[in-house]
């Protein structure tokens, strides 16, 4: 039963990582196979033990908290990407009034 | 495009991007406009008296209602310059480190090379007053441009250069903070148009040495170079 609740808070992180496809591949790729790599170890937890031991972190427990590290740092630099983009946004209205302005007055001044 | 009337006052057009800079923006502006330069301050969110004394001093002032950064101002210098018809554009620092008579250097050195871009270098010139660990995270700047973009500069982070229309069409600069100084050379190595050194000299005072960037803020500039080679 938890193996299907786990896959189905997994699955979701597959449409976010579709969704940030467009702002940063190196991203999105990571989140895809840190979703997989996840999915992989709810329904073979041997696999997970295995693997832990061959990478010498001990438990596949362990392993699978480190994964869950990973993806949060994805989505952390995934919303530092959203802020700068926003931040871009801001910055070209900013600029537009401000050479508007300028523009603008030099216009009145030529017509006065 | 030629630099065939390059001296008339409406082609060249001085961009300064300036933030608190009333204690000496009016001098700056001043030595400019006293050699027929015209200069447009790009107040970029100042709380200080900026932008008045710039426009006293006979620049054009084009004010950010917010601060957003010296990359962002120098953008907005551009557009500007390019939306009112300039052919040519230097960017200069509103600290009062440049000399304004090196730019008919680098106009002769854009005319004999016939670049796009012609940058200055302090260290193919001079220095007064630089400290050793500023020369160090210089160089180790030039090292960083060079792993990364390319180009065989002997400076890669000088405020001082003078840019062709064709040159500031190609530039888009979106690193609003201090990174904008290695964006920039990342957009020449990738424009493939010509780009030249010229000697220049650097003068810091107490003033531009307490206004400049910190050593640690090169971690900044190296996590926003980071966070855009991640975008796309």
């Amino acid at each position: 039963m938890i193996s299907y609740v786990l896959t189905a808070l997994i699955l979701p992180i597959f449409l976010y990582a579709f969704r940030v496809w467009r702002v940063s591949r190196i991203i999105a790729v990571g989140l895809y196979a840190g979703a997989v790599i996840g999915i992989v170890f709810v329904w073979t937890p041997a696999l997970a033990n295995t693997l832990a031991s061959m990478m010498g972190v001990g438990r596949g427990a362990d392993l699978v908290i480190y994964v869950y590290c990973l993806l949060s740092f994805l989505l952390i630099l995934d919303l530092s990407l959203k802020i700068k983009a926003q931040h871009q946004t801001i910055t070209r209205i900013v600029r537009e009034i401000a050479i508007s302005r300028v523009l603008g007055r030099s216009e009145r001044g030529e017509q006065a | 495009m030629t630099l065939q009337s390059f001296d008339e006052a409406r082609d060249l057009l001085v961009v300064i991007a300036a933030y608190n800079e009333q204690a000496v923006i009016a001098g700056v502006v001043a030595d400019l406009v006293n050699r027929g330069y015209e200069v447009a301050v790009v107040d970029d969110g100042s709380h200080d008296e900026t932008s008045e004394r710039a426009e006293k001093a006979d620049a054009t002032v084009i004010k950010h209602s917010i601060n957003l950064g010296q990359g962002a101002a120098l953008q907005t210098g551009l557009e500007y310059g390019l939306r009112s018809g300039y052919r040519f554009f230097v960017t200069f620092d509103a600290d009062g480190q440049h000399d304004p008579d090196d730019i008919p250097r680098l106009r002769n050195r854009m005319i004999e090379m016939n670049a796009d871009f012609v940058l200055g270098s302090r260290f193919l010139g001079g220095t007064v007053g630089m400290t050793k660990p500023r020369r160090l995270l210089l160089k180790a700047a030039v090292l960083f441009t060079r792993l990364t973009t390319g180009l065989r500069l002997t400076d890669a982070h000088n405020g001082l250069r003078l840019l062709s229309k064709r040159a500031a069409t190609a530039i888009d600069l979106r690193q609003n903070r201090m990174a904008h100084a290695s964006e920039i050379l990342d957009q020449i190595a990738t424009s493939g148009l010509v780009y030249v050194e010229c000697p220049v000299t650097i003068r810091y005072t107490d003033y531009s040495k307490a206004k400049g960037q910190s050593g640690l803020n090169s971690l900044n500039i190296l996590l926003d170079l980071f966070l855009q080679r991640l975008r796309k």
